[in-house]
């Protein structure tokens, strides 16, 4: 065995190639199909890569529902005609219910702990309705359904539904909720002066499909 | 080669929340009752009549336990009111409010037992005059009148 005068060339390669003597012209026929195998895969690396390459994302479901002050106090007449008139709406008091939804169909479901009524004790209890109200600068394009929107009672759930394009703004959009009650009948016992009549109302929301 | 990214729901957190509904009852305490009209104290015998029924006070009330009482003008005792002509004539009554059959109050100032709460539309009560239509008194011709007054009371 002899190593080849271009020997030295490749000695410091890990790959050290020794071949009988003779055999120089052999061996630069494997050289040169081993190089241009090499190029051949190397062009065939770089092809596989630029169509291989996807770059995709997932944006998570945000749909929620919070309250400034979750607090409605009405005051009402004790002589049984209802809901004291305290402003031009004719409620004393509201809720602004701030819902934030990236998804465009979403349903509200409100749940009354008293079945829609105020109670006190043992007292006969008040019944009340439910008023939801979108603001519509927030929601310009979205659709509804809403039957709260006269007012309903929560003797059982009652929801309110976004049935296209009900995507807010980061900050959210607002539906105003607010309690009336309505007079009673003549020949029915007034409500108690003396007593703090309440409900609490669960609210939730979830996206639809 | 692939690169993918998701970002987290924000879910759960805030999809429930507590709305408070408070409601206050102002208070409703009254009572009423129409004026009555000048009647006939004597009848066709010439003499006084039993009874009068003087008009029905309504009262509407939402709190659970009030009172009423009477009270006269001229009242010569707690149970013997007048009506008078003038300083020396007067016809003596006794009275009696009533809940149908029930006497509430036939004294006065002297307060009912306890009342309940009322319906919308107020508790009717009955007030009666009584004379004494045995007596002979021949009673001089003119208007005879007292004032009545009505009180209701909170416990």
């Amino acid at each position: 065995l002899v190593r080849p005068a271009w020997s030295s060339s490749i000695s410091s390669n890990p790959l050290e190639i020794v071949l009988p003597c003779g055999s120089k012209k052999v061996l630069e026929g494997i050289m040169k199909k081993f190089f241009v195998a090499i190029m051949l895969s190397l062009l065939a690396v770089s092809f596989v890569a630029a169509t291989d390459l996807t770059i995709s994302g997932s944006i998570g479901q945000n749909v929620s529902v919070d309250f400034t002050d979750g607090l409605i106090a009405i005051n009402v007449l004790g002589d049984g005609t209802g809901t004291l008139n305290g402003s031009a709406s004719g409620f004393d008091n509201a809720a602004a219910l701030k819902v934030i939804s990236n998804r465009k169909k979403w349903t509200i479901t409100f749940h009354s702990g008293n079945a829609g009524t105020l109670k006190s004790e043992s007292l006969t209890p008040i019944p009340y309705k439910l008023h939801v109200t979108p603001v519509d600068a927030d929601f310009a394009t979205a659709t509804f359904t809403n039957p709260l929107s006269a007012g309903v009672s929560l003797a059982t759930d009652k929801t309110f539904q976004a049935t296209a394009d009900g995507r807010t703004k980061k900050t959210g959009g607002t539906l105003n909720v607010s309690v009336s009650v309505d007079a009673i009948g003549d020949d029915v016992f007034l409500w108690d002066a003396q007593s703090t009549y309440s409900d609490t109302v669960t609210i939730t929301i979830a996206a639809d499909l | 080669m692939t690169i993918a990214g998701t970002v987290s729901p924000v879910f759960g957190a805030d999809e429930l929340k507590s709305l408070n509904v408070k409601a206050q009852v102002s208070p409703v305490f009254s009572v009423n009752m129409v004026e009555p009209d000048t009647f006939n104290i004597v009848g066709a015998n010439g003499k006084l009549i039993p009874s009068k029924q003087i008009g029905s006070p309504v009262i509407v009330s939402n709190y659970t336990s009030w009172k009423i009482s009477v009270d006269s003008s001229y009242e010569t005792s707690a149970t013997q009111g007048r009506l008078k002509l003038d300083d020396a004539t007067y016809i003596p009554y006794t009275f009696a409010l009533k809940d149908g059959d029930a006497v509430v109050v036939s004294s006065f100032l002297t307060p009912s037992a306890a009342q309940s709460i009322t319906t919308k539309n107020g508790k009717s009560f009955d007030l009666f005059f009584y004379f004494d239509s045995e007596d002979a008194t021949v009673w001089p011709q003119g208007i005879y009148q007292d004032t009545v007054t009505l009180s209701i009371s909170t416990d």
